[in-house]
C-alpha cells in the first residue's frame, strides 16, 4: 500500500471532494452508511470526513445519487482497516473520525450535540438559528453551496445551547474553532443583534476562534460591530463574482441582496478585520474559469480572499438539473496555484483564523498552530475581563 | 430491569418514529434482542449475521460506551439509557 506525497494527497482531495466516494460492500456491511442520514444540523453538506495520509481532514460525498460515477471506492482492507481505492492512486489507507462520544453528549435541555452542530476536523460548524427565522432564500441547487437548514422544531438553539455543544466538541472531538453559519438570515444589520451574543458567550467560555458566514448588512459600517462582539472571520458569499450569473443560481436571494451590498460588505469587513480574515466563496462551474481566473486578482487586491468552492448535492437534489457545468479536477489544481499566488502578494496568505470552507472543500487543511491558539487567547483576554462560573 | 433505548433518527423509521424505546432487560444482548422483537429488522441495521454489533456502531449506557465495559455483556439496571449513535457523523 503505497502512502501518496504530499502535493499527490492535496490533489487527492481536491479529486475525492469533487468526485464523491461509493462504499464497498463490506464496509456497508459494517454500519458506515448510518452515516448518510446522521448529520446535525450543523452539517454542511452531505458527506462524511475522512483522514487521508498526513492527517489531512476532507469531507467526501457518499450520497449514492452523487458518487455513482466516482472512480473510488471505500472499502476493508485485509487487515480491517479502511482503504481507498482508485485506478490511478492504487490503494490509499484513510480513517474517520470517530466524534460519537461528542455527539451522544447532551445539552442542560436534553438537546442531543449532533442535533446542534458537526465536527469536521478542527471546526465546529453550527447553525443556531432555525430556517423560519430566516428566508428561505432558494430551493437547495446543486450548484448553492450554501448548507441545508433542517427546520427545527423550536425557532433556534439558545446560547446556552450552543456553548454547550462547543464545550463537547472542545471535549471530546478536539475541535478548537467554532464556525456559525448564518448566511440565511436576512437582517438589515447583518445579523449582527442575532449573532452577537452567541459570539460572545462562545469567548467567554473557550479560547476559540470564531468565524461567521452571513449576509453582509445594509449600513456597511454594522460590521464593525460583528468584530466588536468577537468574531473573528467572516465571510459573505458572492457565489459567483459576475453578478448574473450568482442571480441566476440564486433568484430570491439576488433579489433581497444585491451583488453590490455583498460587494460593499466585503470590502468594509477587510478595512475592519485583520489581513485574510475576510472571505467569499466563489463556486466553481457558475461562470466560465476565465472568469473567475479574473476575479482573483480583483478580490485579493480589495484585502478579500476568494475561496474556490465547489459544489456539493443537498439531500434530495442530488438529481436536479445543474444548474451549471461540472468542473474537472485539473483546471481547478491550476486555479488554486493562481489563488495562491495572488494572497501571497497581497499578504493574505497567513491569516490566523480561515473562513470554514476552505477546510471543508479541502483546498486547504487548516489545523491551528501554537501561533494560532496564541492569538485566540488575545483576542480573548482582550474581550474578557472576568469569568464567574 | 427497566431500560430505555434511545433509536437515532436515521433508524426511526423502523420504530414508527419513536426515539425512545422501553425494553426490559439485564444485558445489553437482551436489550437489542428485546428492541428486534417489538421493532422487527433493526437489529439487522446495528448487528452483522453473528449477533455482533456492527463496526461503526457505537451504543453508551450512560456516559460510557459499552467497548469500555463489557461489550454487548455489560450489563444494564433498572432506568439505564442506552443511546445507540453511528460512529461516522454525516455533515
Amino acid at each position: 500500500m503505497a502512502v501518496p506525497a504530499a502535493a499527490e494527497v492535496a490533489a487527492l482531495r481536491l479529486d475525492l471532494t469533487n468526485q464523491g466516494v461509493r462504499l464497498g460492500d463490506d464496509v456497508i456491511a459494517a454500519g458506515f452508511d448510518l452515516a448518510l442520514a446522521s448529520a446535525g444540523n450543523g452539517n454542511a453538506s452531505e458527506g462524511v470526513d475522512l483522514i487521508l495520509p498526513g492527517g489531512w481532514c476532507t469531507n467526501v460525498c457518499i450520497a449514492p445519487g452523487y458518487a455513482r460515477t466516482s472512480p473510488y471506492v471505500l472499502a476493508l482492507g485485509s487487515s480491517g482497516a479502511l482503504e481507498l481505492r482508485h485506478p490511478r492512486h492504487g490503494i490509499v489507507p484513510v480513517s474517520v473520525p470517530d466524534t460519537a462520544r461528542f455527539r451522544h453528549e447532551r445539552t442542560h435541555s436534553g438537546v442531543s450535540c449532533g442535533d446542534i452542530g458537526a465536527v469536521h476536523g478542527r471546526w465546529l460548524v453550527m447553525s443556531p438559528f432555525a430556517a423560519r427565522d430566516g428566508v428561505q432564500l432558494d430551493r437547495p441547487r446543486r450548484f448553492l453551496g450554501l448548507p441545508p437548514l433542517r427546520p427545527l422544531q423550536k425557532g433556534q438553539w439558545t446560547v446556552d445551547e450552543v456553548v454547550a455543544c462547543a464545550e463537547a466538541a472542545w471535549a471530546h472531538a478536539g475541535a478548537r474553532l467554532v464556525h456559525l453559519e448564518a448566511s440565511h438570515l436576512l437582517r438589515d444589520d447583518g445579523g449582527v443583534a442575532d449573532l452577537s451574543p452567541y459570539i460572545s458567550a462562545l469567548k467567554r467560555a473557550l479560547p476559540t476562534l470564531v468565524s461567521v458566514s452571513a449576509l453582509p448588512p445594509i449600513d456597511a459600517s454594522q460590521t464593525l460591530a460583528l468584530y466588536a462582539a468577537g468574531c473573528d472571520s467572516i465571510s459573505y458569499h458572492l457565489l459567483a463574482f459576475d453578478a448574473a450569473a450568482a442571480a441566476e443560481v440564486a433568484p430570491i436571494r439576488s433579489r433581497f441582496v444585491s451583488h453590490d451590498r455583498l460587494m460593499n460588505g466585503l470590502r468594509a469587513a477587510a478595512r475592519v478585520f485583520p489581513r485574510g480574515a475576510v472571505s467569499t466563496d466563489l463556486l466553481l462551474g457558475l461562470e466560465p474559469l476565465e472568469h473567475v481566473s479574473a476575479a482573483l486578482p480583483k478580490l485579493s487586491a480589495e484585502g478579500i480572499v476568494p475561496n474556490l468552492a465547489l459544489f456539493r448535492p443537498l439531500p434530495g437534489g442530488e438529481d436536479d438539473v445543474p444548474a451549471g457545468t461540472l468542473v474537472p479536477t485539473e483546471p481547478i489544481l491550476a486555479l488554486r496555484a493562481e489563488r495562491g499566488d495572488h494572497l501571497r502578494a497581497h499578504g493574505l496568505w497567513h491569516s490566523r483564523v480561515r473562513g470554514f470552507p476552505r477546510t471543508l472543500w479541502g483546498f486547504e487543511p487548516y489545523l491551528p498552530s501554537f501561533i494560532d491558539r496564541a492569538y485566540a487567547a488575545m483576542r480573548r483576554s482582550l474581550r474578557v475581563k472576568a469569568v464567574t462560573t | 430491569m427497566a431500560v430505555s433505548i434511545r433509536i437515532p433518527s436515521v433508524l426511526r423509521n423502523l420504530t414508527g418514529g419513536q426515539e425512545t424505546i422501553q425494553v426490559m432487560a439485564t444485558t445489553i444482548d437482551e436489550a437489542l434482542a428485546a428492541v428486534e422483537a417489538a421493532h422487527p429488522g433493526i437489529k439487522a441495521r446495528l448487528c452483522d449475521e453473528t449477533g455482533k454489533l456492527r463496526r461503526f456502531v457505537n451504543v453508551f449506557v450512560g456516559e460510557e460506551d459499552i467497548r469500555f465495559l463489557d461489550g454487548q455483556k455489560s450489563t444494564v439496571k433498572d432506568g439505564d439509557l442506552i443511546d445507540i449513535v453511528p460512529a461516522i457523523a454525516g455533515g
